[in-house]
């Protein structure tokens, strides 16, 4: 309802603060082989600089695909740069991973000695400081697009601090594993809290109010029908959380809604695989048989086949495989990225309308780091 | 003739029409209602003015740094053909930016440094370590290599491998070795952490002499007594971690310590090699066993196999002739080291 009243709003001058109509978020396509001459070139570099070029890849590819998406008409900027990323990285580099990596080394050789029984609890830690890791690196990307994202020359920032960020993430880890997960929807919830409540977008303060609460019966659904459904149930309970963070949700007198079923969200996700995955599966179920055969003929009779002679036999069927994976990463990944941004635009609603001379300016996020393992953990 | 483009003044988010024109050294914008005055300065140094975020080919976002949250939005292809070529693109490196490289540089130093010096360390923290750490990873290890390359049980191979393991390490004061003879055609032997040996049945059908597998028992041994294979989990760790910091992800994070990084993660130092030489030479000379055979064995090796079919023990341990002839040289025993009874069974351990 209020959508249409911001439709029926009267449209002023550009300079003017009036408000107008309800904004909405669309993608207007940044064009095909732009975006693929680009991926091309970043991944030929990233190969060059044996990697370390990704951090200016995806800063390249961000500033492409911010600047065709717009809000109530205006497109974003994205301002973020390599170097910052670079940073962030080497920071999580330094201060988490290489402490880790002794620790857990540490523990390998020194008490699975003294306790071998203890090889379970050890392996529990390193699952629950993987997921650690991917939390951690999705809240630290959130921040860091976040406060390197324009819109009308207005910048957003996430209120929470990282350790803060990476307290929570641990204790809600460590809850959800020793409950079987059962804690899972709370853990959730907490965390999506932290990030986005005093939030801010501009000086227009984000509140989110969603609780364990809203997702607990989805989540207990999900996982009921996770064995009859091939796991596709997860797709209802992540419709259900984007649907319950919108509604719970406001950013000043904006609030907005998420209408994705899970089932679009399960085409979203499996049709990327496809596209990314699929002409390589499909190519290698052609080649099958020829592969096979090549092995057959290739054997020297009873005796076992030695390591170079199945090298030989195999790389010349698997060619076509590996340049179709390589050309569906090519060709296909602009393709997923797009259809993430349209998937996000098609189904965000927001309601409201939204006075411009209200909106000021955020005070600057300070840190020159960039998102941590986010690069790693959260693509795009 | 000035041309329209929309100016955010980043402080709020109203956009202000405003005619722009090229005055000498400046951006001179112009405001269409001046009823509402951005709060930004209106005249832009060129030298300080310079384009956002490339993203997009429709229009030119320019900002300053007299106003850095400022934005003057072009979309006027005849404006922008003519702003364009004044603005001063190196204006965008902010001093944010260069702290953020210093960073970067700083961060990196401090990554190889510390990588740098606990690879230099680990051999201290190897030798620091008791004696038999490590070895309850190393019999996971023998586990997993055992479901593809079964222990050879010949009871009295075993027996004599380990007495002559034994007398080996008693002669360094050492706690013996377990020697595991797996069955295997590669041509190679190992140390694990913890004082493990492993030896394959393809090294003691090659070798064709006792005194050979002996030398290379020494040889392992004395890799055993410096805590060598101790010190490659550690550096392979460590490697690990540099690994992930230039590639952004561990390769082998549960994969350092595996029986195939024993075998293929390159060898030991040529330091490392001598020193377990040295180790082997007076074990050998201390239990009056003939060196010779050993390396005459090595020789043959490395002329027969120079196009290293698998992994032999050449690519685990790169001998040269030097070292061959050192051996050669300084051995000063004449025995065998084992039986004709125990080096049948040594040769029929594998059934």
């Amino acid at each position: 309802m209020m959508a249409a009243a911001g439709r029926a709003a009267t449209r002023s001058g550009p300079w003017s603060s009036a408000p107008t109509t309800a904004p909405r978020l669309g993608y207007q396509p940044a064009g095909y082989w732009r975006l693929v001459k680009l991926h091309a070139v970043n991944t030929l570099l990233v190969l060059v600089t044996l990697s370390i070029w990704r951090f200016w890849a995806v800063t390249r590819v961000r500033q492409i695909l911010w600047a065709h998406t717009r809000f109530d008409g205006e497109p974003l900027e994205y301002t973020g740069s390599g170097i910052e990323i670079l940073v962030g990285f080497l920071k999580v580099v330094l201060l988490i991973l290489l402490p880790i990596a002794l620790a857990v080394t540490a523990l390998q050789i020194a008490w699975l000695d003294a306790a071998p029984d203890t090889a379970e609890a050890l392996d529990l830690i390193y699952v629950l400081g993987l997921l650690w890791f991917v939390a951690l690196g999705r809240y630290l990307s959130l921040r860091y697009r976040t406060s390197r994202t324009r819109w009308r020359g207005i910048r957003g920032r996430l209120a929470g601090a990282v350790g803060g960020y990476l307290w929570l993430t641990l204790w809600t880890s460590a809850l959800t594993v020793v409950t079987g997960s059962l804690f899972k929807p709370w853990m959730d919830a907490l965390r999506i809290r932290y990030a986005l409540d005093g939030a801010r977008a501009g000086s227009l303060p984000v509140t989110c109010r969603i609780g364990g609460g809203d997702l607990v019966w989805a989540w207990l659904i999900a996982l009921l029908l996770w064995p009859f459904t091939f796991g596709l149930s997860l797709f209802w309970y992540r419709a259900r959380i984007h649907r319950v963070i919108a509604d719970r949700t406001a950013a000043g007198p904006l609030r907005f809604g998420f209408a994705a079923s899970g089932g679009q969200h399960a085409r979203l996700w499996i049709g990327n695989v496809a596209l990314l995955f699929g002409p390589a599966v499909l190519v290698a179920l052609a080649t099958l048989p020829a592969l096979f055969q090549a092995l057959e003929t290739g054997s020297p009779g009873d005796r076992p086949f030695g390591l170079a002679e199945v090298a030989a036999a195999l790389i010349l069927p698997a060619l076509p495989i590996l340049a179709a994976l390589v050309g569906a990463y090519i060709l296909l990944t602009p393709i997923v990225w797009e259809r993430r941004i349209r998937f996000l635009c098609r189904h965000l609603v927001v309601l409201g309308l939204v006075d411009l001379a209200a909106v000021r300016q955020a005070a600057d996020d300070p840190t020159t780091a960039g998102e941590g393992l986010a690069g790693d953990f959260d693509a795009l | 003739m000035p041309s329209e483009a929309t100016l955010y003044d980043g402080v709020d988010a109203r956009a202000h029409t405003v005619a722009v024109r090229v005055d000498r050294d400046r951006l001179v914008l112009e405001l269409h209602d001046p009823d509402a005055p951005p709060r930004c300065p209106l005249a832009w140094p060129l030298a300080s003015s310079h384009p956002t975020a490339e993203g997009r080919a429709d229009r030119l976002t320019v900002t300053t740094r007299l106003a850095p949250d400022a934005r003057l939005v072009i979309e006027d292809a005849a404006l922008r053909a003519a702003v364009a070529p004044v603005l001063n693109r190196a204006a965008r490196r902010t001093g944010q930016g260069r702290a953020a490289a210093r960073w970067a540089v700083a961060l990196g130093a401090a990554i190889v440094v510390i990588v740098a010096a606990g690879g230099l360390m680990t051999r201290h923290a190897a030798e620091l370590l008791p004696a038999g750490w490590g070895g309850r990873l190393s019999d996971g290890l023998l586990e997993q290599l055992g479901e593809l390359h079964p222990a050879c049980t010949g009871a009295a191979g075993v027996a004599a491998l380990d007495r002559l393991a034994a007398r080996m390490s008693a002669s360094l004061d050492l706690p013996p070795p377990r020697v595991v003879t797996v069955q295997w055609g590669l041509v190679n032997a190992f140390a694990l952490p913890g004082g493990r040996v492993v030896l394959t049945s393809g090294l003691i059908a090659g070798t064709g002499r006792p005194e050979a597998v002996a030398a290379v028992l020494a040889h392992e041994i004395g890799h055993v007594a410096r805590r060598d294979p101790l010190a490659r989990l550690l550096r392979d760790k460590l490697v690990d971690v540099a690994v992930a910091a230039v590639f952004g992800v561990s390769v082998g994070w549960a994969g350092t310590g595996t029986v195939a990084a024993f075998l293929l993660d390159g060898s030991y130092t040529r330091e490392q090699e001598s020193a377990a030489d040295t180790i082997a030479i007076a074990i050998l000379n201390d239990l009056d066993i003939a060196s010779g055979p050993g390396s005459g064995f090595f020789d043959a090796l490395a002329r027969k196999e120079s196009g290293l079919d698998g992994v032999t023990l050449l690519r685990s341990h790169p001998l040269s002739g030097e070292r061959a002839a050192e051996l050669r040289r300084r051995g000063t025993g004449t025995g065998a080291g084992l039986t004709a009874a125990e080096w049948r069974a040594v040769r029929d351990i594998c059934g």
